[in-house]
């Protein structure tokens, strides 16, 4: 008994792998079928979550980048750092918290809109109105957003890149007087292939697990409008933790 | 005649309380079943038992001659594809406008547009009267007009089998009609057994072959209309 009690208490991460395993065998057994209707939901998925949040994911990608140069040029002398600016900047914002930040936007703009909307599928009977037209409801409401969240938080993630170093540039062109292809060279000459490879890796794990995680606890709601904001508030949490723990992962293998 | 569904020894029960008890009964091709019940609940479960949206807890269903496997995902997606069913947790996909709700399995399962569909349902959209309200989303229409696209939605299938939940409560006095417009058009062919669960006299008189009268959660009777309403005068 002790054992049991004690093993659904972690439960949760094998809940989650077999959710998102069941989504990704849903992907590949019913590729092709309701393609009109998939593709549809796909592109307001990435509509929802790249395209709306354009803006606010540039201005906090300028204000981010700057901000990493202040406090580089706080640091450190100015003198005959210019030449590194970029270095620093390729090391902190496209390696470490670039994906981290876009990821986050990606929770709080689109996670938790996503949990919010299956719970209230789930309360409403949206869910078993799909499954009563013949729709497996993984199929319609968790393998378009699953696509079009990964394809989305990739476009992000390569936007609040190239905004960041655009911020980073302002500021240490202001502050130091740098030219624009000093800085660019900069940046070149340090970041390799693999950064961007491994961008791209953590951006795609990353929507992967805001999805899975939001999906999972919008669907556990039931039939009861009173889990719903617990709900909303524990796929927030439990996806920032995620994040940690993925980038930490991943970062430890590509670059230790 | 051949045999839709077959309830076999079917019992349902949550934790003490017993709904339902050794259920024996057949449903054949182009049979009118109309259920009667004292208890509401009683029927609800085993409405919801033979579309296969519950499990039994006691007996064994079979639809077409085949045992309901409840285990198989795409068994239990391909007969909902085969069957209409109404009760009253029943709801329109809020994000989807009316047009869409009524499309959404044609255009799903067939790969079709919308436009192309809207040819093909046009009839249905006029039988239901829902021309004007095609494009809302069903926040912004009225609970009668919701009850005539759930109707619809149905009337879009060809299904085996219908089985509905007291079906006089979505439509009031002068929308009864619209009701037995749904009837009709599924039972145009011939091929499709009803399970309505009903108190409405007129309902019985006009639609039922057979009564099933459940009491205590156990068949009591099964009689023609004429005895049945006789019994109840």
């Amino acid at each position: 008994m002790i054992i049991i009690s004690v093993f659904k208490k972690f439960d949760y991460p094998f809940l989650l792998s077999a959710f998102f395993y069941r989504i990704l065998k849903t992907v590949f057994i019913k590729a092709g079928q309701g393609r009109r209707v998939i593709r549809k939901i796909i592109v307001q998925q990435i509509y929802f979550t790249a395209v709306e949040v354009l803006l606010l994911l540039g201005i906090i990608g300028v204000i981010f980048g700057a901000l990493v140069i202040i406090q580089i040029l706080a640091q450190l002398s100015r003198v005959g750092i210019s030449e590194a600016l970029g270095q620093f900047l390729v090391v902190i914002v496209i390696r470490e918290l670039g994906p981290l930040i876009a990821a986050v936007i990606v929770i709080l703009y689109s996670g938790t809109a996503m949990a919010t909307e299956v719970g209230y599928m789930t309360v409403l009977g949206d869910i078993r109105a799909i499954t009563m037209r013949g729709i497996d409801p993984i199929h319609f409401v968790a393998v378009p957003r699953l696509i079009g969240t990964t394809i989305a938080m990739v476009c992000l993630l390569i936007y609040f890149d190239v905004v960041a170093l655009l911020g980073g540039f302002i500021v240490s062109w202001l502050l130091t007087g740098i030219p624009f292809y000093t800085f660019i060279m900069g940046v070149a000459a340090s970041i390799g292939a693999s950064d961007i490879i491994i961008g791209f890796i953590k951006a795609i794990f990353f929507a992967a697990i805001i999805v899975v995680i939001c999906l999972y606890r919008g669907f556990q709601v039931g039939g009861e409008i009173t889990r719903l904001p617990r709900a909303i508030s524990k796929s927030a949490m439990d996806c920032f933790l995620g994040l940690l723990v993925i980038n930490l992962i991943i970062s430890g293998i590509f670059y230790l | 005649m051949k045999n839709i569904l077959e309830c076999r020894g079917i019992g349902y029960e949550i934790g003490k309380n017993v709904f339902l008890e050794d259920i024996n009964f057949t449903l054949s091709v182009g049979q009118n079943v109309v259920l009667f019940s004292e208890s509401d609940q009683a029927a609800s479960f085993l409405l919801q038992i033979c579309s296969t949206l519950i499990k039994p807890t006691k007996g064994s269903l079979f639809i077409e001659g085949l045992e309901v496997n409840y285990d198989d995902q795409e068994e239990f997606l391909n007969r909902k594809r085969r069957l209409a069913f109404v009760d009253k947790k029943s709801t329109l996909i809020q994000n989807l406008s009316v047009l869409e709700n009524i499309a959404l399995a044609t255009i799903y399962h067939e790969n079709i547009s919308l436009e192309e569909i809207q040819i093909q349902l046009d009839p249905i959209i006029e039988m239901f009267s829902l021309k004007n309200i095609l494009h809302l989303r069903p926040a912004v229409i009225e609970s009668a007009a919701k009850s005539r696209v759930l109707y619809a939605i149905e009337a879009v299938k060809e299904p085996v089998m219908a089985i509905f939940d007291r079906p006089e409560n979505d439509f009031n006095e002068n929308d009864r009609y619209y009701l037995f417009n749904i009837l009709h058009k599924l039972n145009e062919n011939r091929n499709c057994g009803f399970i309505i669960y009903t108190r409405s006299r007129s309902l019985i008189e006009k639609w039922a072959d057979e009564i099933i009268v459940l009491q205590d959660g156990l068949i009591t009777q099964r009689v023609d209309k004429d005895s049945f309403l006789l019994s109840r005068k």
